[in-house]
């Protein structure tokens, strides 16, 4: 005995209207602003926050190109990137030994310091993060406005920078600040 | 005729149900930073940790994404015996250090975050917890 058709068509239509009917209210609850607050003095959910970086880390991963410049890291390379650094990167992302500005505690995500940045990230992952940029965390994507070379004076930089010490990292940046003046 | 003031009772019971309901993920949503004094001091250390980047030099539990490797990790920190191998590690200690730490080792990697007063002890309570 096969079940007659109809109720079955009509049930299977039933449940689809109602999956889009509920799908529409979740999303109706959302844009109008009653399901999620943008506001950044209050931290996401747990699950969000995990759910957020995980897609970031593997939209980095997934995306950064296999061939990308690699400098060696000598003393003008090293000297052009910290010039670099000093203007784009410090004020967020603070160095060794050097804070970062006091403001930026209160960004959500709150930009990470970067000393341990080469054993997070690959090369290509570095390069990509700054090349492009990271949505909705205010990472500006620096390869709008800055050449491939000067990217890799930055990734340099970065990857320098557990091998420096504080110190030398201020004696860095004092020599790159004394050559452009 | 009788049974309408009951059945007014069970619905503003149930209304009341429903607000309470909503009410609750709406406060558990609140909790925020240094001037909220509703706020424990052990959530309070657990925002400033995430706000202030420790977890990119340190190995933390209960921050996420904690892991950083470039300082010692924090883990089980309440029974640690010395602050940066040259404090006794007790809550005032602590504090001196956070506040100041390249004073306390001079040439330290750890920057001095602009942490306030209430952030610290935030921090010095979750720590001791953890």
């Amino acid at each position: 005995m096969r079940p007659p058709l109809r109720p079955i068509v009509a049930g299977w239509f039933l449940g689809v209207m109602t999956c889009g009917v509920v799908a529409l209210l979740v999303a109706a609850l959302f844009l109008s602003g009653i399901a999620f607050r943008v506001g950044a003095d209050q931290p996401h959910s747990k699950l969000l926050a995990w759910a957020i970086h995980r897609t970031m880390l593997s939209s980095v991963r997934r995306h950064a190109r296999r061939e990308v410049p690699r400098l060696p890291l000598d003393r003008a390379t090293l000297l052009a990137g910290a010039a670099l650094y000093e203007q784009r990167c410090i004020a967020c992302h603070g160095g060794p030994g050097i804070a970062r500005a006091y403001w930026v505690s209160a960004m959500l995500p709150t930009p990470p310091y970067l000393v341990d940045a080469s054993a997070r990230w690959s090369h290509a992952e570095l390069y990509a993060l700054i090349h492009d940029g990271v949505k909705m965390t205010g990472m500006p994507a620096w390869g709008e406005i800055s050449s491939d070379r000067e990217i890799a004076q930055i990734v340099a930089l970065i990857e320098a920078m557990p091998m420096m010490t504080p110190d030398q990292f201020a004696q860095l940046r004092r020599a790159a600040a004394a050559r452009r003046r | 005729m009788t049974e309408r003031p009951a059945l007014g009772t069970a619905h503003r019971r149930g209304g009341a149900a429903w607000l309470v309901a909503l009410a609750i993920p709406v406060a558990a949503c609140h909790p925020s930073r240094e001037q909220d004094r509703a706020v424990s001091f052990v959530r309070l250390g657990q925002i400033a940790l995430t706000q202030h980047a420790c977890g990119s030099c340190h190995r933390i539990s209960g921050i996420q994404g904690a892991d950083g490797r470039v300082g010692p990790p924090l883990v089980d920190y309440a029974r640690r015996r010395m602050i940066a191998g040259v404090l006794p590690n007790t809550p005032v200690n602590l504090a001196r250090y956070l506040k100041a730490p390249r004073t306390v080792v001079p040439g330290n990697m750890m920057p001095q975050e602009a942490l306030g007063d209430r952030e610290i002890q935030g921090i010095v309570a979750y720590l001791g917890r953890h």
